[in-house]
Parts: structure tokens; C-alpha cells; sequence
């Protein structure tokens, strides 16, 4: 069973350092847990979800011919990066201030974390 | 046609010195191909479906509250691709996983100013676009 409280105490822990939302969300964009704004989050998840699901459908092109692993989104104001994580999807996001690189490194440890009670979850 | 093979001579240098990049497109906000180079495989069909794809997902992304989309990257198991929106044109890297992201968003002003009289020809033939459809 998942504990709501404790998921969403674990995804705070992440904003730090100008992150300022980290979520956790379904395949069709509708929020699991969040921390930060939680109607931006909701937001971001569904627009996100949409972006995933596109680029991931064209990933047999013989250019590409792989699974997806990360998307990251550069805005003039904000970065976003989503990971899959057992067929859920992890999101952080920040201001343009954040290095990507950490941005990256700390979706995919929270990731790493989080996989082995997420992989107990049948959806 | 100068300035063509001036891109040409562009794109060919950037394949040479940015490790790990294989191929490169530059579409126009329609997706349509305008040029593209590769290392390791010879582009015979114009179609690529990623620039059409991006320019759609670029709409989507200026929803998400934080301003107007400047690149996609996408990280795959074996492949990586970045996606940079540059005024009227797009600009699609493809490389193994040894690219250099950051390298290749560091070059992005040298990016515009390399490519402005396409980004500006492209810019005025949208314009005119519009005004006929007015």
C-alpha cells in the first residue's frame, strides 16, 4: 500500500535549492502525489503526460529505435523533466536558475528511491 | 547559394566537433525539412517526423506557466535528441549517449546567429503566408 503522507513528505524533500514541485502522476496525467503548488502541478502533469506519450509513441523511428528514459523541457522561465517510473511518471520542476544537470541527477535518484516500493503497485 | 553551403559548411563542422552527434535537421514550424546532415546514416527520405511533432508540443508546452519553449531533450535507452526552437526554425541534434547536452545548449546564440538569414527567410515567407490568408 502506498502511504499518501509519507509519499508526498518524500517528494518535498526534493524541492529544494530552486526545485519547486516535484510530483508523482498516472499515464493519463492525473496526480498521485505532489509537493509545491498543487493546481500548477496538476497542470504540469497532464500537459507532461501528453508530451511523454507523443514522443515515446515515435521512438521506433529507425533514427531513434529506443525506449524513452527522460524529457526535459526548457522554457524562458522554468525547466521541467519527467521520468517513467514502474509506468508511472516522476516530474520536477524549477526555475531557469537550476543547473540542469542537477535537475536530472535529482529526478533520477529520487527515482532509484522510490522504485522498489513503486514496483509493488499493480496498475 | 552561398549562404546555403555556408549552412552546409555549418552543420558539417558541428558534426565534427560536438562528440556523439550523429545527425542533424533544421525544419521549419511546420516540420518541414529545409536541410539536414548525418554521420552514420544516409537521410534519403526528407520526412521526419520529429520536427512536426515538436512544433506541435511547442504549443503545449508554452501552457505550462513558465513562458514560451526554448528546447526538448530527449533522453532514450540508446539515443539522445535535442530539439532547440530557434524563431522560425527548429533545430533537431540526434547523437548517441556520449552527446554533450550542455555543450549543445551552450551553442545556441551561435546557433541563431549562424542560422539568422534562414531563421529571417523563413520568418518572411510565414509573414506572407499569413497576409494571403487575410
Amino acid at each position: 500500500m502506498l502511504k499518501p503522507k509519507l509519499l508526498t513528505k518524500t517528494l518535498q524533500q526534493t524541492n529544494t535549492d530552486g526545485i519547486n514541485g516535484t510530483m508523482l502522476f498516472n499515464s493519463d496525467g492525473s496526480l498521485i502525489a505532489s509537493s509545491g503548488d498543487r493546481d500548477k502541478n496538476r497542470t504540469i502533469a497532464a500537459i507532461t503526460a501528453n508530451i511523454w506519450q507523443t514522443y515515446q509513441k515515435k521512438s521506433n523511428d529507425p533514427l531513434i529505435n529506443s525506449d524513452l528514459n527522460v524529457v526535459m523541457i526548457n522554457c524562458k522561465e522554468g525547466k521541467v523533466i519527467i521520468k517513467e517510473v514502474c509506468k508511472m511518471f516522476l516530474c520536477v520542476h524549477s526555475g531557469n536558475d537550476v543547473p540542469t544537470g542537477i535537475l536530472k541527477e535529482k529526478l533520477i535518484s529520487l527515482a532509484k528511491f522510490l522504485e522498489p516500493s513503486l514496483s509493488k503497485i499493480v496498475i | 547559394m552561398n549562404q546555403l553551403q555556408d549552412t552546409q559548411n555549418f552543420l558539417l563542422n558541428l558534426l565534427e566537433k560536438i562528440f556523439g552527434l550523429e545527425t542533424i535537421y533544421i525544419t521549419d514550424n511546420q516540420g518541414v525539412v529545409l536541410d539536414q546532415i548525418s554521420k552514420t546514416q544516409n537521410i534519403q527520405k526528407k520526412e521526419f517526423i520529429f520536427g512536426p511533432l515538436f512544433a506541435n508540443l511547442s504549443n503545449q508546452t508554452s501552457k505550462l506557466g513558465f513562458g514560451e519553449n526554448q528546447s526538448i531533450t530527449t533522453f532514450y535507452k540508446e539515443k539522445i535528441m535535442v530539439q532547440i526552437q530557434l524563431n522560425s526554425i527548429i533545430l533537431s541534434l540526434i547523437g548517441d549517449l556520449d552527446l554533450n547536452v550542455g555543450l549543445i545548449d551552450s551553442y545556441i546564440p551561435t546557433f541563431t546567429q549562424a542560422f539568422q538569414h534562414l531563421i529571417e527567410t523563413v520568418g518572411e515567407i510565414e509573414k506572407n503566408k499569413k497576409e494571403i490568408n487575410l
